[in-house]
């Protein structure tokens, strides 16, 4: 491999451009030179260094969530949030004369805490089974065998609701209520603390404030949400978990990954990332990426901050390779109550459908044209000013790329805004 | 761009009120924190996503934390070790992760990074980007203004690969060769090497 190869490789990782099997070629080349990985990490360390020093887009963000922080805290309950980041030890200052009759009385007060915990753990009561309150009709499964759902749901039990059932599970002796939507299926899992595995449909939850030792947990195909004491509602399905927190704070986290402290009012979305949909503004689209070029065989499911793409002959995500499809989702905002015109250039088949009327067809074969002139119109009216959008594309052979792009009197042509789309009505 | 320094005493001020329950003092600790502690943080992460993550976790245990500290001068070094010890947590838990999933690059430079957070301890936030600054300026003006495309007007490379006339492949080895000879600057603590695109 040249040394511009291994140039290019590198500076594809670092800018998050990296196909699978070009990544593969490079993980081979750092393990057989291992000078090639100080090289890399040297790269991501500068890369990191240049965005710190010049962006200031990050800067604000993280004010706007150190803004969003104390309402984590009003109540004391919700101070459990941090519970994971408690052991953390933040450096203290240090002291030129350390004082012995201090340093004792630390270590006195240390060891009477953990004296103190370890006692409690071993006093703390075991979870009771929850309540079931159902609507008729509504299944158990357990031990393989279904049955009509009553009594108490036990570990390894599932409990599924089919269109218009819906069903409830509470505590003895506390506030804590599951309610389980129509066509939602969760089974309770076992383990410390109340656990379960919602595996499509959704559950709104009202939880009491739970033990940090034993927490109310969520888990989806692809996250889990553990409760510290707050109401919030979770849907889910094999690609996707919504998460809507009404009161309180929720650390939401892909499984395995970081978890996002998601505070009460916010809506967090887990996909291909997690990632805490604002209020006030749009954030982008959900794109569903197909394996087809005619949108069957659903790979994944992501955020798209703006549709605006030209991945050549490279794979749109890992794992997929040409062809493909992708179909992108949501809701689109105009500023004006006016004419908007939509161009959409693409290599290959695009259409487009705006309030659920399409408004742009070209769904064939064809090169890109970024200055292609042809385009479909919608007009947003004042009560009307945010509806739905759907974008579907495929991509045949050879080279990909797709941009949406809109004009209006008041509006210069440009590709539309994040802030102008929205994964979900907010 | 960085907000106006804030000495010591003015953190320690604000300190006291936030701990005294002014949610604004605290934003405007943050505000006047954030760009050397994101710098700091930069000196030891693997990704953007995992600086963001530090961050926010440093702040919300310092909201939680606060009343435990004690205004001495110290707040930035106080928030910086906050802030290491999140990233230690964040690269132990992904080397871990990372082996499980068999991902060696990202395995590679976690274990890369934690080996540097263990082993200098006096990165002064400050002082790296004082010689970061003095680098740019060394810079040929086409290699600088790759930099400003990419890094201040935050383009992806396809977008500076079109403005430029030039294939991305050309674009991402050009910004190799720039943040190399910007390393190897850092690390003679200004001096610059010749060898730009």
């Amino acid at each position: 491999m040249s040394d511009d190869e291994v140039m290019a490789l590198s500076a594809a990782y670092v800018e998050g451009d990296l196909d699978p099997i070009s990544r593969s070629h490079l993980a081979e080349l750092v393990q057989q030179e291992p000078a090639q990985a100080g090289v890399l990490a040297e790269q991501v360390r500068t890369h990191l260094l240049l965005h710190a020093l010049l962006n200031g887009g990050a800067a604000c963000e993280t004010v706007r969530r150190a803004r969003l922080i104390p309402g984590a805290f009003t109540s004391d309950r919700a101070k459990r949030v941090v519970d994971s980041a408690r052991s953390l030890k933040p450096h203290a200052p240090r002291r030129s004369s350390p004082r012995p009759y201090a340093t004792m009385r630390w270590i006195t007060a240390a060891a009477v805490a953990i004296f103190a915990v370890f006692v409690l753990v071993l006093l703390l009561p075991q979870t009771s089974p929850p309540q079931i309150s159902a609507d008729a009709g509504v299944r158990i499964v357990r031990a393989g065998n279904a049955a009509v759902a009553t009594g108490e749901l036990r570990p390894n039990d599932t409990i599924i609701t089919a269109a218009n059932q819906r069903a409830e599970l509470t505590w003895v002796g506390e506030g804590t209520r599951l309610a389980l939507e129509p066509s939602t299926q969760v089974q309770a899992l076992e383990g410390r603390g109340k656990r379960f595995r919602l595996d499509h449909g959704g559950i709104a939850v009202r939880a009491a404030p739970q033990p940090s030792s034993a927490p109310l947990v969520l888990q989806t195909a692809r996250a889990q949400a553990t409760v510290v004491g707050t109401a919030f509602t979770l849907n889910a399905d094999p690609f996707t978990a919504w998460l809507h927190v009404e009161h309180g704070t929720v650390r939401f986290g892909l499984h395995g990954g970081v978890e996002l402290l998601v505070n009460a009012g916010e809506r967090a979305l887990a996909a291909d990332r997690v990632t805490i949909i604002p209020r006030d503004r749009g954030c982008g689209l959900l794109g569903a990426y197909f394996r087809t070029n005619h949108l069957t065989d659903q790979v994944l499911v992501r955020l798209d901050p703006v549709i605006d793409f030209d991945w050549a002959s490279s794979e749109p995500a890992p794992g997929m390779s040409h062809p493909f499809s992708i179909r992108w989702t949501g809701f689109i905002e105009a500023q004006h109550a006016e004419t908007y015109r939509f161009y959409v250039p693409s290599d290959d088949g695009v259409r487009l459908w705006i309030d659920d009327r399409l408004v742009y067809d070209n769904w064939r074969i064809q090169s890109f044209a970024p200055e292609d002139n042809r385009y479909g119109v919608f007009t947003f009216h004042d009560d009307r000013l945010r509806v739905p959008i759907r974008l579907e594309y495929y991509e045949q052979f050879s080279l990909a790329a797709v941009r949406l792009s809109w004009q209006s009197p008041n509006t210069p042509r440009e590709v539309v805004p994040a802030s102008a789309l929205y994964p979900v009505n907010p | 761009m960085p907000p106006a320094t804030s000495t010591p005493a003015d953190l320690d001020r604000l300190a006291l009120r936030a701990q005294g329950g002014d949610h604004e003092a605290f934003v405007a600790v943050v505000e006047a924190t954030e760009h050397d502690l994101r710098v700091l943080v930069s000196c030891y992460a693997t990704s953007l996503a995992m600086v963001d993550e530090v961050m926010q976790g440093t702040y919300v245990i310092a909201f939680e934390k606060l009343s435990t500290y004690e205004a001495r001068g110290t707040l930035k070094s106080w928030l910086g070790g906050i802030a290491r010890n999140l990233v230690r947590r964040e690269l132990d838990g992904r080397r871990r992760q990372q082996a499980l999933d068999g991902e060696v690059l990202d395995q590679v430079l976690a274990q890369a990074a934690h080996e540097r957070i263990e082993r200098d301890d006096d990165v002064v936030p400050e002082r790296e980007l004082a010689t970061l600054r003095r680098c740019l300026d060394e810079l040929a003006p086409e290699a600088r203004r790759l930099i400003d495309e990419r890094y201040v007007a935050d383009k992806p490379v396809h977008e500076i690969a079109r403005l430029l006339q030039r294939t991305s492949n050309w674009v991402a080895v050009s910004l190799f060769r720039i943040r190399k000879t910007l390393h190897l600057c850092l690390s003679r603590g200004g001096v610059t090497v010749k060898e730009q695109p």
